[in-house]
């Protein structure tokens, strides 16, 4: 027999093949090709115990080289650093995933007699990890609320998009964006996620999918990512489950996230707020299956997001093990983290209606009764907005019923008013005290308005408010104070008291009829037009 | 009892108190946790601007901070005088040696940037020690058990336990308040200072201020330029700008109805600026903090279990005549904070710590800066009221002004004012502030008609400068009483508002109900600076912002 070269074969194939192997000189000879070799720290143990079993050597002879038990436990937390309060660097704090507590295949050593505590998750059985599998695409959870397709469904279409088309150039492989979506007649919202950047977009309809449901939701989901279902459903794909899946960090996205990726058995990094993809190296013994071995992932999905409400920034990764491989790599994204991409409607997609059969008992829960938010005013979107201000002041609720005339005689028109009226201790009489709500404030704390007409009556213009307004296209100012700060940018500047003028305007308006008579050529001060 | 995250120490605020404090409590090899409200530490922090290093302090700012002068720093004070103002007449004194007493050396300073600095050598300090800075959190109470403080509860986190707590949270310190160690009640205890920052090119500086690159010069004002308003004004150089301000009593204050935004600009436009200031005025930042009387509110014990005050916080702002310090006597206590707790671990008195903090405190000759012996004695009979219009009826009856006024007095006011002695006896009166200073400045002074060029912009356009992060929804302060007596003093006090004038802080109204009028007071926080004028002179819920809400300084 010529003698075994270590380098050739994992530690676990070399123990199995040391196993025939008796003869002491032969052992030392591959005890010493390995230290000249590859010189595995796990593999000279598996000699050495080898060596002791055919009673070579005493127990704990060989030990001086060997790994004192709980170094790998420590390897576990290798590259956690638990740095606090260096968020300005924005120093990256790189973790992994995996929860510690599963049983390595290569580990020799029977746990410690079982508590009942210390090992609350240990006879959790994976039903469907894969060795050596196939991945591919991202997938995008496109939630979607009352027949439209929520803001951040489009954000992560948006940036997946880029991810991948970064993903092809990086690696050449052409992978794809998949959007899935389900709910009540929703074929008209996958053709719209192909428009946002989906290369393929899988749904499936439901009346009783209307509304978010966990557990049919949850099914469907895995059951699309594992591939499962009809050949005419899944013959677009030849991969065991997807490469990266993202989900909304909404309520409903949160919860999905969590249930689907321990379904598809992987891993969930929740509430992140950026993305990439590069490669990772690590030493981490449970990742490399090898102590002081580095090895090399490609194309890990790297997820930050905010610790202790964004002082610290975590990035997340989620690395297959050597027995045990965790796909696809998951993160649930907040709300507004990333643009989505111009909508192209001749963007070229796959649009896939999945086919499964719906359990009964999935929908033991029930909607029964919802309620929307009041959503509260929206100043924006008008033509006209007639804005009041601390000028009021001397008789509010005649103020706001002047202010309302005049937004009653334009078509298309909405009162807003200053902070300085929301903030004030103004006593407004009960069928106006509406309008003097946070709800109507204009301005940086406020609502940002860009109307046709901006009428500004009795507002000073602190730059608090200016920021609200500016963009506006007309700016009209009423004011008593001709050095009022609103003049420097207003294109009309009506200099009189607001009580005089509004009821004038407002008639104006009316009777589309108006009798100028300037009394200021303006020369005053310089205008833009 | 939760279980809650636990620090050998947390230090509540990243100033230099709490600075100090940290960075000795690190070099013990203490687990040190740094909370700072601010998004950066000194985006909170106002200060005139001098730092001091005493010679006989057992700690200064460069011992704690191996760098500090040149890398947190602006211009060293070489030159410093004070201007007696009566109208156009002015006689200036040098009061270097005043300056030079006890004074190893004095920088002026620029807070966001000194701050910011130390924040970071002491997040590198700390992080040795197992612990860190963490800024953008606001610590909003004390975390007690069976009533006895044990840590701290924050806005943003889950409540921290420590063995030793310092708060280091500044003038409005809301743990010195939750301990029952400080109030808010009385104006004639505090100070409110208002400074511009305004941009000067160093080359320029150098040459209006006759100084070379590595000086620079430091002013003080007094006299009638604030009318009746007891305080005065200062000028420092920075590097490349000025820090410019005033200081007055906020009882003063509230009783003149002063607006000190207005006091501010009455030094601004005095014709004695027009020798450093031209038509070039552009001012970088409006700021305002309120400064506490030492010689009345310095705790002597300023500790409650195992919680410690530094700083501002225990009221250690030494402010007597034209001696103002404090940042030097925070980082004294800073540090001594630390030490008292290594040397007292393992007692099982909690308040062991504090009371030996407060024993060191005396010990190394702190407290008796902060609280003269002399001033204690002699304001007793200086403020009252009786006694402060006798001694000013006889200063402007003509035997007073002629004693004021002959050549020999000159001569001895100049030692007067440099004597540490009797500046210390002072009496906080219109005497010392006002009148005195303007026979001075009649007196001896030489008329200046120089023509002013400075327009010291609007109220309106201060703030509009600010930098604001606003938490929309959720106004720290809450007025608890609308009514002019109880809260009307604030409409002027406050240095964001003012009479007539609807973008500030607190604005008084006119408001019909039910056919009688009645005038109110109404309040807006966004515009606030958080100096605390208004938990002082109005009746509020004052708290601070959220973690990184509120204002934000960036020259501070």
């Amino acid at each position: 027999m010529t003698e075994l070269d270590p380098d050739d074969h994992t530690v676990d194939e070399l123990t199995e093949k040391l196993e025939t192997i008796d003869d002491v000189e032969e052992l030392r000879g591959i005890l010493e090709a390995e230290q000249a070799g590859r010189d595995r720290k796990t593999a000279h143990e598996a000699v050495h115990r080898r060596l002791e079993a055919i009673g070579a050597e005493a127990a704990g002879e060989g030990d001086s080289g060997g790994v004192e038990e709980g170094t790998e436990t420590e390897g576990e937390y290798e590259e956690t650093k638990e740095d606090v309060g260096e968020e300005a660097e924005g120093e990256e704090v790189e973790a992994a995933t995996e929860d510690d507590e599963e049983t390595e295949p290569d580990e020799t050593d029977e746990p410690a007699e079982d508590d009942g505590l210390s090992h609350p998750t240990r006879d959790k059985k994976h039903v469907r990890a894969l060795a050596d599998g196939e991945y591919a695409d991202m997938w995008v959870f496109c939630e979607t609320q009352g027949g439209e397709l929520l803001e951040v469904s489009k954000e992560m279409l948006g940036k997946a998009r880029r991810l991948m088309d970064q993903f092809a150039d990086d690696y050449g492989d052409e992978e794809r964006v998949v959007a899935f979506l389900m709910g009540d007649d929703c074929e008209g919202l996958a053709e719209e996620c192909i428009t946002y950047g989906a290369d393929i977009a899988v749904y499936h309809d439901d009346e009783r999918l209307e509304r978010f449901l966990h557990k049919p939701y949850t099914e469907i989901s895995s059951h699309m990512a594992r591939g499962e279902g009809t050949v005419e459903s899944t013959d677009w794909r030849d991969y065991d489950k997807p490469r990266y899946i993202l989900f909304p960090a909404t309520n409903n996205g949160r919860d999905l996230s969590a249930k689907v990726q321990a379904e598809l058995d992987s891993g969930l990094a929740s509430d992140c707020s950026d993305l990439f993809i590069e490669e990772n190296e690590v030493s981490n013994p449970v990742k490399t299956g090898e102590p002081g071995v580095k090895k090399t992932f490609e194309k890990v999905l790297h997820m930050k997001r905010p610790d202790f409400s964004g002082f610290e920034y975590s990035t997340i990764l989620c690395l297959d093990n050597p027995g045990r491989e965790f796909h696809p790599q998951g993160a649930s994204i907040i709300p507004g983290s990333f643009d989505p991409i111009e909508r192209d409607p001749d963007r070229d997609g796959l649009v896939i209606e999945h086919d499964m059969e719906l359990e009964e008992d999935w929908f033991r829960v029930e909607i029964t009764e919802y309620d929307q938010l009041e959503a509260g005013i929206d100043l924006t979107g008008h033509e006209v907005i007639v804005c009041l201000g601390r000028g009021i002041a001397d008789d509010p609720t005649g103020g706001m019923e002047l202010g309302l005339d005049l937004v009653d005689a334009f078509a298309d028109a909405e009162l807003g008013i200053t902070r300085g009226i929301v903030t004030s201790s103004y006593q407004f009489e009960g069928h106006v005290e509406e309008y003097s709500k946070e709800e109507r404030q204009i301005g940086e704390t406020g609502q940002v308005v860009a109307p046709n007409l901006y009428v500004a009556a009795g507002v000073s213009g602190a730059v608090q408010h200016k920021v609200g307004m500016d963009e506006s296209d007309t700016i009209v100012a009423i004011n008593t104070d001709t050095d009022a700060r609103i003049r420097d940018f207003s294109d009309y500047f009506v200099e009189g008291d607001l009580f005089a003028v509004l009821p004038r305007l407002t008639d104006a308006v009316e009777s589309g009829e108006i009798e100028l008579e300037a009394v200021a050529d303006g020369s005053g001060g310089e205008r833009d037009d | 009892m939760t279980e809650y995250e636990h620090y050998e120490a947390v230090v509540v605020g990243c100033g230099p108190g709490g600075a100090a404090a940290a960075a000795r409590l690190a070099d013990h090899g203490v687990e040190t946790l740094v909370l700072e409200r601010g998004t950066e530490a000194g985006s909170k922090n106002v200060s005139g601007g001098l730092i001091y290093a005493e010679e006989s302090a057992p700690y200064t700012i460069d011992d704690l901070f191996e760098g500090f002068r040149e890398e947190a720093g602006e211009r060293p004070v070489t030159d410093y005088h004070i201007h007696n103002i009566a109208e156009n007449s002015v006689k200036t004194y040098d009061l270097s040696d005043l300056h030079e007493d006890d004074t190893d050396w004095c920088d002026a300073v620029l807070r966001r940037k000194m701050d910011s600095w130390l924040e970071r050598r002491v997040h590198e300090k700390t992080s040795e020690t197992g612990g860190g800075v963490l800024t953008n959190v606001r610590v909003n109470g004390l975390l007690r058990d069976g009533g006895e403080i044990v840590g701290v509860t924050c806005d943003e986190l889950d409540p921290i336990k420590a063995d030793l707590i310092v708060g280091a949270d500044g003038v409005n310190s809301e743990l010195a308040r939750d301990a029952g160690l400080m109030d808010w009640e009385e104006p004639d205890e505090w100070f409110q200072g208002v400074k511009a920052v305004v941009d000067m090119e160093p080359d320029v500086i150098d040459d209006r201020f006759d100084i070379e690159p590595d000086e620079g010069a430091a002013h003080l004002f007094s006299g009638d330029l604030f009318e009746d308003v007891r305080g005065g004004g200062f000028l420092y150089t920075n590097e490349d700008s000025l820090s410019i301000g005033t200081v007055f009593h906020l009882d003063s204050l509230v009783e003149q109805e002063a607006e000190p935004h207005e006091l501010l600009d009455a030094l601004l436009t005095h014709p004695l600026l027009a020798q450093w200031v031209r038509d070039d005025y552009h001012e970088r930042e409006y700021a305002a903090k309120l400064v506490p009387d030492s010689k009345k509110v310095a705790h002597e014990e300023p500790y409650r279990d195992r919680l410690v005050l530094v700083g501002d916080a225990a009221g250690q702002m030494q402010a007597q005549g034209p001696i103002i310090k404090g940042m030097n006597h925070a980082v004294t206590a800073g540090a001594l904070a630390a030490d008292a707790f290594v040397v007292t671990r393992g007692n099982t008195d909690s308040e062991a710590v504090g009371r030996r903090y407060a024993q060191m405190l005396e010990k190394s000759g702190t407290m008796d800066k902060l609280r003269p012996r002399r001033y204690e004695i002699s304001r007793t009979l200086g403020e009252r009221d009786a006694v402060t219009n006798v001694v000013e009826r006889v200063l402007e009856s003509p035997v007073g002004s002629v004693a004021i006024g002959n050549p020999i007095a000159n001569r001895l006011l100049k030692r007067a004012y440099n004597s540490p002695f009797l500046v210390s006896m002072l009496p906080d009166t219109k005497t010392g502030y006002v009148t005195l200073p303007s026979i001075i400045g009649e007196e001896h002074g030489r008329s200046i008609h120089w023509e002013n060029e400075i327009e010291p912009p609007t109220l309106e356009e201060r703030i509009g400068d600010l930098t604001y992060d606003t938490d929309i929804g959720n106004p720290h302060i809450e007025l608890r009483d609308e009514s002019v007596e109880a809260s009307g003093a604030a409409v002027h006090a406050c240095p964001v508002s003012a009479e007539d004038f609807g973008g500030g802080c607190y604005r008084s109204e006119t408001v019909a109900t039910n056919g009688s009028e009645e005038t109110l007071v109404s309040l807006d926080t966004q515009p606030c600076i958080e100096c605390g004028t208004c938990a002082v002179v109005a009746d509020t819920d004052w708290e601070h912002p959220r973690g990184g809400k509120g204002v934000e300084y960036r020259e501070g």
